[in-house]
């Protein structure tokens, strides 16, 4: 539909409009223009700034608890026969690498002097880290969550409530992250002279899709320079894809190196079935939340139920940034079931003492997927996105 | 005549507008033509059939609940556009289609236009596109006389009014508050002064809605605006488990009464 940028070169996108090649965009009603335009503005004014950047910088050290590990896992590299490292993001504060995200924003909405936020959250982990920096920083939180997640998720909606965020319940439709992102863009729509919406992933109008990896992207640089420092050559990375923030947070430093990367997407009970999220491998371009991606629809252009045990992969569209990624060739986009990525989870936990969470225990699951002359004589590196305390009952259950 | 001619006439005139919007297929598929002919007989000068969609971001729980609910009867795109044809066949006045859009892009833009042009829809209102996106769709939905209607709000920067006035082919769609679609017992004062500026700045005829909920808030929005748009309080007068016959008979009602208020105000004022 869209124009394509005559620029296909991954690093120098999206363009001023928030455009990815074809994706992205800003699909919204007229209300949210002046406020994404005024964030727009913000958002490139403070990542230019000294002071903005030094404070996150702090921030990100010393609240959130950076920079993370790079970590081999010993025993799992020998079973494999290839080296693997983790990249810590679950030893982050909150347990995952949503804090990133959640503390530039924050900071952002002070400059804005937005005192309200709203967020959506599926596996929680969102919804804490929003939690975590507006008690911080004496912020209103207002989080939405679908039912269905606050039944399977249980842990973070007390952690959330403990830390005063107010937590709506979506009853609608699929009572999934798709319904709570519906859900907290009415609210924003509605309260949009006084709200700050702090989106978690890099999906939605343009700019979060561009934003967010900005605050991301420091999982990936961190991991460059912890490589070289240690002169580990690694030909692998491997990150899960839910809306796609951590995975575009590790790849992008990588864009124009020539490692192969890959995005796992959640494959449910199998994407031959219906029952799966994996939209990249699976869906076809549409309009969601406010920007053109690949999604999950059937064929009248009605969104279907995406299906997935872990929460946070439970979405039917996907960041716009990675569709582009996904056309070009750069990142191939492969998918685990529910089944694996359980096992991958037991696993790390049983034999390297590392408990995942059920979003990047479908990157782990892949490893075993992957084609030995790929990796060569290098090394595989996994984004442990966050920890699996959230998700104990699914283990033990599953 | 098309729609914005007849629109402008209107205004000369001092007539005010009534458009009336109706979820096509709800309660049930049955229901749509007998509802948009009381809609009709009532006094609408237009109807927005609207197009279900799973994520209707923009609308409230009574526009969301009427969606899913279409969706359910089995509601598609190009039923829509046969209903369409069916009603522009008996009727005297335009329909409109209202929807989001990705079913459209579903479909194929360029095949919805010719779809559209062949069954007589006279524009398309789509919430989540705003004038900024799909310049292309813009250029040759205008050129083709199906009109995409762009929207107004009142965050909206007085900088893109002229951009949305040239945009503008048949009205502006100005929305009343910022919010979803619902309605609201009474709207804030500060709509009259937006509405005032509004106008003032832009050419075309402006339609004004969200939240217009009974012949009072139709007067009194009406009194700034070239006509006014009523959705969620005439979906609300439908009784899902209600006879087709019941459900004509209080839609016609309703839209009456909001007609009659919003007649009197015109300078020749006398009531149909
Ligand atoms: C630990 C963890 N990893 C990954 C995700 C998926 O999000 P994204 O793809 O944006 O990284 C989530 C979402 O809740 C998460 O909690």
């Amino acid at each position: 539909m869209s124009v394509v940028t005559t620029n296909n070169n991954s690093r120098h996108q999206p363009d001023r409009r928030g455009h990815f090649g074809p994706y992205g965009g800003r699909y919204v009603p007229e209300t949210l223009m002046s406020a994404l335009n005024d964030l727009d503005v913000a958002f490139r004014t403070a990542w230019r700034d000294r002071i903005f950047r030094q404070k996150l910088n702090e921030e990100l050290a010393n609240f959130a608890g950076r920079p993370t590990p790079l970590y081999a896992v010993e025993n799992l590299s020998e079973e494999l026969g290839y080296p693997v490292f983790l990249k810590r993001e679950d030893l982050l504060h909150t347990g995952a690498h949503k804090i990133n995200n959640a503390l530039g924003q924050a900071l952002l909405a002070q400059r804005l002097s937005k005192k309200r936020i709203v967020a959506e959250t599926g596996a929680g982990q969102h919804g804490v880290a929003v939690a975590t920096v507006c008690a911080r920083f004496g912020l209103e939180a207002v989080v939405y969550m679908g039912v269905k997640d606050m039944e399977r998720q249980a842990p973070n909606v007390s952690r959330m409530k403990l830390l005063g965020a107010e937590v709506i319940p979506v009853e609608n439709g699929t009572q999934t992250l798709k319904d709570a992102t519906s859900q907290a863009i009415r609210d924003w729509v509605t309260n949009v002279r006084t709200t700050f919406y702090l989106l978690g992933s890099v999906v939605g109008p343009h700019p979060y899709p561009m934003m967010v990896r900005q605050f991301q992207r420091v999982i990936g640089e961190e991991t460059r320079r912890e490589l070289r420092r240690r002169e580990i050559n690694a030909s692998v990375l491997i990150a899960c894809v839910g809306g796609g923030s951590n995975a575009i947070g590790f790849f992008y430093p990588f864009l124009q190196d020539d490692m192969q990367l890959y995005g796992v997407e959640a494959a449910g009970e199998g994407i031959a079935t219906e029952h799966h999220a994996a939209t990249l491998s699976a869906g076809r371009p549409g309009v969601l939340h406010g920007s053109y991606s690949y999604l999950l629809q059937n064929d009248d252009g009605q969104v279907s139920e995406a299906h997935s045990v872990s929460a946070g992969l439970d979405y039917p569209g996907v960041g716009p940034e990675h569709s582009f990624l996904r056309d070009t060739g750069r990142v191939r986009y492969v998918s685990v079931t529910d089944e694996e990525a359980l096992q991958a989870a037991r696993n790390l936990c049983r034999y390297e003492g590392i408990l995942p969470a059920l979003e990047p225990a479908h990157a782990l699951g892949y490893l075993r997927y992957l084609d030995k002359k790929e990796i060569g004589d290098g090394a595989v590196v996994v984004c442990l996105s966050g920890r699996g305390d959230k998700d104990l009952q699914a283990f033990i259950e599953g | 005549m098309n729609l914005r001619t007849s629109l402008h006439d209107k205004k000369a005139k001092h007539e005010k507008v009534l458009s009336c919007f109706l979820t096509a297929g709800y309660p049930t598929r049955e229901a749509t033509v007998p509802l948009a002919k009381a809609i009709a007989r009532g006094g609408a000068d237009l109807i927005e059939l609207g197009v279900p969609f799973s994520d209707p971001l923009a609308d409230g729980p009574v526009i969301q609940r009427s969606s899913l609910r279409a969706l359910r009867e089995g509601t598609t795109l190009p039923w829509v556009l046969d209903i369409t044809s069916e009603l522009t066949a008996e009727l005297s006045i335009p329909i409109l289609l209202m929807g989001y859009l990705n079913p459209m892009l579903a479909y194929g833009a360029e095949r919805l236009l010719k779809a559209a042009k062949e069954k007589g829809v006279a524009a398309l209102i789509i919430p989540d596109l705003p004038i900024d996106e799909e310049t292309d769709l813009w250029n040759q939905a205008a050129e083709m006389g199906i009109p995409l209607v762009p929207f107004v709000s009142p965050t909206t920067a007085r900088e893109r009014f002229a951009m949305i006035d040239r945009k503008a082919k048949a009205f502006v769609y100005a929305v009343s508050i910022t919010g979803v679609t619902g309605a609201r017992k009474s709207l804030p004062t500060e709509v009259e002064m937006y509405l005032k500026e509004l106008t003032q700045n832009i050419k075309a005829p402006t339609l004004v809605g969200f939240g217009i909920s009974n012949p009072d808030e139709a007067a009194r929005m009406a009194k700034h605006a070239d006509g006014i748009i009523v959705g969620s309080a005439l979906l609300s007068q439908i009784d899902e488990k209600g006879g087709i016959d019941e459900n004509c008979q209080r839609v016609e009602r309703f839209v009456r009464e909001i007609k009659k208020a919003i007649t009197c105000l015109s300078p020749t004022g006398e009531n149909k």
